[in-house]
Parts: structure tokens; C-alpha cells; sequence
């Protein structure tokens, strides 16, 4: 990755119409982009061995995790990449569960339930973006929230599926290794779509939108559309995921699948790991939920008290996120620094950044 | 006050200083804001013919960046029309305006903060009417950082900039859209003498390139060294419009600067009147 700042520079003092080759050669944006990929990809392969352990516990966390994972990446097109924080996409996972769940009661295949899912929760999040993705900051979160909360409310109360909401459904036909690879999957291919994001066009109108929503219009690009767009991408993976998980669990009920905790989960994931960047919400999405499950194994009544103390500290002294703080360390400042000079300058750099954010 | 509220018709506003052309490029028909009742533009009849280069002036909070606002749409009209090419615009969402080749440059510099200046500029390219891939719209950007001086620091993100760098960066960015129509609020001030001249030079290339500019500037030796003509705007209503020397020449202008007693004791100096509020540079922003 530091190739091509050294690049020799054919500066030519001719005043002809410049060209890109008369400059020093700089380090093109997204550098880091293949080291992240490659990372990514990495965890996930090795996430793919999991299943020859054979112990049902591990795979249990692991399936767990790699469905945190999925969330929180789908969290990341809008709350990290636009910059818009929902508060509500548990709405998304509930709206799969409760399609999966009502389809297999009726009859009929689970993966024609999960596919249903993802269809409905992503045209619900056209409809709803259209009112919703009107507000901004504080309100537009609240307003997630509120839909969330609500649609709780009315499926208990309507009774879907049973008594109070309550789903009962038969086995699975699927063993847990076939459950594990799915939400693998699942995983996959949202990170696969954060690396598409993090270096195309509409993942720059997303980031522009994200920076200034203002100067992102003037600009030309037709931000209501991208940040609906932006919504629907959130929507369908987590639709699919929380149908994969109905299946799995064999019955749930709304508390379970519209719980704002999986909401607050997947803003927490995210924003811990570096939100808006292509690495954040996998790393943290491993790291945290071992961590939790650690801390629940451990035995200790206190372990949540532990997780948040945990989460509090990370804040409070990198709101950037793991993944970015890494990134500001890599940040290049100028054009043929030497490899020394870089570490000595991403060290005072990452050091002036804790400092600055934490006390 | 001399409010001189021009008749709210649809006639041509002849009395432009320019020779009335077939069809003006821009033209506002009796534009007015409201920000919560209280006026910031008032039945504003305005025209730019194509080829142009106008200048604005007029005191802190005359309505100055609340008129750019609402030729790009940033801010909704309260009331009148505004019309590009003979086509009613005063609906349209700002990115469509954009696409229709007006670009504007943000009083308060607005660029994407994260991001590398190069990449800054490279947005404007990439959407918009020009709609280029990412490796054309790469080397568009290093033309057009290249044209403002910029290219020295393009890989340098955009918050690392200094205030007179971020004015150069707004310029580049709404550069990068090959506009039309270029709309320029303030783009000089924090610059070092030689950098307003560069800056004056720079813009006469542009405007030679033939795209019409509409600039607002405090620095009178940009305002009269580009425009071909002024328009003065005081409290939201033109109080002035005319070639650069017959505008500062005219006594509602100076009181609106200057204020009246102050007027009348310097009516001898009258060609090097500069503006009071130069460096205070605030002013309402939608």
C-alpha cells in the first residue's frame, strides 16, 4: 500500500495543458480498500471453519455473531455510510421473522417466507423513507424508533401468528451447520456490498450525502432518492436475517423480534467498529459478541454492567471506531514521507486523536 | 429609506444596465423570502443575460446569500418566479438546477470533510449533467484543482484545509460541474491582496469560457475590476443596478453603506469607498 507514493514523478515545466502525470504521484483514495477486503475476507473464511469444531455451544455464539454481523453491515449503508442513525431497523428483522413465520404456519416452504420477507420489509422501507427520510438527526431516529415500537405493539395485539404474537413453529428441516452457513452467507454478502459501496459512485453520493447533505444537492446528486435507496439496502438483509433466525429459533414471539435492544445492538456494533467504514462492523460484531459471551460465561451477575463499561470506555476515547482509528494512523499526510516518518506521524496522530476525544 | 420597489409585472426589466437580449439566461420575477415573516428578499425583479459577469453588493444581511440560495433552490421561494433559459425553475430540487448547469459556491465553506479534496471535486463531476466514470471524473478533478491551485494538496482532506484553501475548494468543486451558471458568494474574502488578483484573473479565464458569472464579494477591487455590471441590494430590495462606476457614483448606495451624514461628508472621495462591515462576514444563511 505504500508502493505508489514513491512512484517516480515525471515533473515537466512545459505549460502545456496539465495532466495527472505531472504531478508527484499521490496515493489514490481508498488505498486501503484491498487491505480491508482482504481482512474481511479473511475473518469470514476462518468464521467458515467453525463447524468442524463440532461443539454445539461455539456454534450457537458463532451463529449468533455472524447474524450480528450481517445486522450491523446493514445498519452501516445508512447509518454509517449516509449518516443517517435508525433506531428502529429492528422493525426490518421483525418484518422477515413475522413473514417467515406466518408462511411456514400456512404451509409453505421457509425460504419462499424468507424471500417474502426481504420483499415486504424492503418495500415497507420505499414507503416509510418517503416520509421518514424527510427528517433528520434526532428526529429522523426518533421516528425509526416510534415504527418499530409500534408495529410491536399492534402485532401483539392483533394476535399474529398466536396469542399475543406468540409463533409456534415445528422443527427445522435445516441442521444448525446448514443454519450457520446461511447467516455465513448472509454475511458475506453484505460485506461484499460494503466493499462495492466503499468505492462506487452511489457509495460516494451516500458519503456526500453523509458530509453535507446541503453541498451533496448542489452537487447534482439527488440525495432524497439515494438516502431511500440507502434505506431499502438496510431493510432487505435484515428482513432476510431475521427470517433465517425465525426458522432457526423455531418460535418467537414480539418482544423477541421487534426488541429495540437489537436495534441499539446494531448502531453500537457499528459505531464501536468504525461506522461508514467497510471493516467496523465485522471486527466489532466478533469482537464484541465474544466478548459479551465471555463475559456471560464467566458466570458473573454483573456482565452486561462489564459489556457496557466496555462500550463506554471505546466511546469515549475513539468515537472514530476501531477501524478508524487504524485508518487515521494510515492516513497519508503528504506524498513521499518515508515509512519511519509515516509511523512516527500516525502515532503522535492517533495519540492527538484519543487525546482530543477522550479527556 | 429610498425603497425603490420595482412594479411586480412581467415585463422585461429593461432598465439592465446590458443590452436586452432575446432571452436573459436568469431571470427573477418579483422574488420574495420570508424567513418566519420577516422579509430578506423583497419582489426582487433581477436579469442576467448569457455571457454575463454581474456583480452583487450590498451591507450584511441585504439578502445577498438568501438570493443565491434560492436561484440554486437551497431555499423555497415565498413568492414570485425564477426562470433559466425561459423555463420556469422556481420547483425544481436543487440537483436538478445543477443538472441544468447552475453551480453555486457556499458562503460558509460546506465541503465533505472526510474526504480528500481530490475526491471533493471529483463528486461534481461523477453526478450531475457531466455524469463521468470515476477515472474521468478523477482526471476532470485534477484539471480543475489544477486551474484553482490546488492540485499541490489534493490528496489532503478537506477539514485540513486553511479558510482561504476551502474558499478555493468551493470554487473548484462548483467548477467541477462545468456550469452555466456560476454563482459565487464570497469566494475572495480571507485572501491575501495577490491572492484576490489570481483569483480576479482566474475568473476573468472563466468567465472568458465562456460561462456567465454572478458574483458576491465584498472586495471592491474584485467587484470593479470584474463586473460588467452591479446590482445593489440593501435590506432585500435593489436599491441599484448599472455599470460598476455609475453604481458607487449613486447616493442611495453609499448611504446604504456608509450611512447618510457620512455620506454627505465624503461625497468628494466618492471612487474609493469601501464597505464598514468587510471583515465581520456574517450574514443570514438559509
Amino acid at each position: 500500500m505504500f508502493g505508489s507514493w514513491h512512484k517516480p514523478s515525471t515533473s515537466s515545466t512545459a505549460t502545456a495543458e496539465p495532466g495527472a502525470e505531472q504531478r508527484p504521484a499521490q496515493p489514490k483514495p481508498g488505498t486501503r480498500w484491498p487491505w480491508s477486503l482482504l481482512t474481511g475476507l479473511i475473518i469470514l473464511a476462518l468464521a467458515a471453519l467453525i463447524p468442524l469444531s463440532g461443539d454445539a455451544a461455539t456454534l450457537h455464539t458463532w451463529t449468533l455473531i455472524l447474524m450480528f454481523a450481517a445486522l450491523a453491515q446493514s445498519w452501516n449503508f445508512l447509518g454509517g455510510f449516509t449518516g443517517y442513525a435508525s433506531f428502529g431497523n429492528v422493525f426490518f428483522f421483525g418484518v422477515g421473522a413475522y413473514s417467515t413465520g406466518l408462511l411456514i404456519l400456512a404451509g409453505r416452504p421457509f425460504w419462499l417466507g424468507v424471500l417474502t420477507g426481504a420483499v415486504v420489509a424492503g418495500l415497507l422501507a420505499f414507503l416509510l423513507g418517503l416520509p421518514v427520510l424527510r427528517l433528520r438527526g434526532h428526529y429522523f431516529a426518533i421516528a425509526t424508533l416510534g415504527i418499530a415500537e409500534a408495529t410491536r405493539e399492534l402485532v401483539a395485539i392483533r394476535n399474529l401468528g398466536g396469542s399475543g404474537g406468540e409463533v409456534e413453529l415445528p422443527l427445522p428441516a435445516l441442521s444448525d451447520t446448514a443454519f450457520y452457513f446461511l447467516f455465513w452467507l448472509l454475511a458475506l454478502a453484505c460485506f461484499l456490498l460494503t466493499a462495492y459501496l466503499a468505492r462506487s459512485k452511489p457509495g460516494y453520493a451516500l458519503i456526500a450525502i453523509r458530509e453535507s447533505e446541503e453541498t451533496a444537492e448542489a452537487m447534482g446528486i439527488p440525495t432524497y432518492w439515494y438516502k431511500i435507496g440507502a434505506f431499502v439496502l438496510s431493510a432487505v438483509p435484515t428482513a432476510l436475517a431475521g427470517g433465517l433466525y425465525a426458522y432457526w429459533s423455531t418460535g418467537f414471539d414480539p418482544p423477541t423480534v421487534f426488541d429495540v435492544g437489537i436495534s441499539v445492538e446494531m448502531v453500537l456494533l457499528t459505531v464501536l467498529g468504525g461506522a461508514g467504514t467497510l471493516l467496523g462492523p465485522l471486527i466489532s460484531a466478533v469482537l464484541f459478541e465474544l466478548l459479551s459471551f465471555q463475559f456471560q460465561i464467566s458466570g458473573s451477575t454483573f456482565h452486561n454492567s462489564l459489556l457496557g463499561l466496555t462500550i463506554a470506555i471505546v466511546t469515549i476515547f475513539i468515537p472514530q471506531g476501531l477501524v478508524g482509528l487504524v485508518q487515521e494512523f494510515f492516513r497519508p499526510l503528504a506524498p513521499g514521507m518515508s515509512r519511519r516518518q509515516l509511523l512516527v506521524e500516525g502515532v503522535r496522530r492517533v495519540r492527538r486523536a484519543i487525546a482530543a476525544n477522550g479527556v | 429609506m429610498s425603497d425603490v420597489l420595482s412594479p411586480p409585472t412581467a415585463s422585461e426589466p429593461a432598465e439592465a444596465g446590458s443590452q436586452q437580449g432575446p432571452q436573459p439566461l436568469l431571470e427573477l420575477r418579483g422574488v420574495s423570502k420570508f424567513f418566519d415573516g420577516l422579509p430578506a428578499v423583497k419582489q426582487l425583479d433581477f436579469a442576467v443575460q448569457r455571457g454575463e459577469i454581474v456583480g452583487i453588493i450590498g451591507p450584511n444581511g441585504a439578502g445577498k446569500t438568501t438570493m443565491i440560495g434560492l436561484i440554486s433552490g437551497s431555499l423555497p421561494l415565498s413568492s414570485g418566479q425564477i426562470r433559466y433559459r425561459g423555463l420556469d425553475i422556481s420547483r425544481l430540487p436543487p440537483h436538478r438546477r445543477a443538472y441544468l448547469g447552475i453551480a453555486r459556491t457556499f458562503q460558509v465553506t460546506q465541503p465533505f470533510k472526510g474526504l480528500s479534496v481530490r475526491e471533493n471535486v471529483m463528486i461534481g463531476a461523477l453526478f450531475g449533467r457531466r455524469g463521468l466514470t470515476q477515472a474521468a471524473a478523477r482526471e476532470a478533478a485534477e484539471a480543475v484543482l489544477e486551474r484553482v491551485g490546488l492540485a499541490a494538496k489534493a490528496h489532503f482532506r478537506a477539514d485540513q484545509l486553511t479558510v482561504a484553501d476551502r474558499k478555493r475548494l468551493e470554487l473548484a468543486r462548483a467548477l467541477a460541474l462545468e456550469p452555466e451558471l456560476l454563482l459565487l458568494d464570497e469566494v475572495m474574502a480571507g485572501l491575501t491582496p495577490t491572492e484576490v488578483e489570481q483569483a480576479i484573473a482566474l475568473m476573468r479565464a472563466i468567465h472568458a469560457s465562456g460561462v456567465t458569472v454572478l458574483v458576491i464579494e465584498h472586495v471592491m477591487q474584485a467587484i470593479m475590476g470584474l463586473s460588467q455590471r452591479i446590482m445593489v441590494l440593501h435590506q432585500g430590495n435593489k436599491i441599484a443596478e448599472g455599470p460598476p462606476e455609475q453604481v458607487l457614483a449613486d447616493q442611495r448606495v453609499i448611504e446604504a453603506y456608509l450611512g447618510e451624514r457620512y455620506a454627505r461628508e465624503q461625497q468628494s472621495r466618492l471612487g474609493t469607498v469601501r464597505p464598514v462591515s468587510q471583515k465581520e462576514g456574517k450574514e443570514e444563511q438559509g
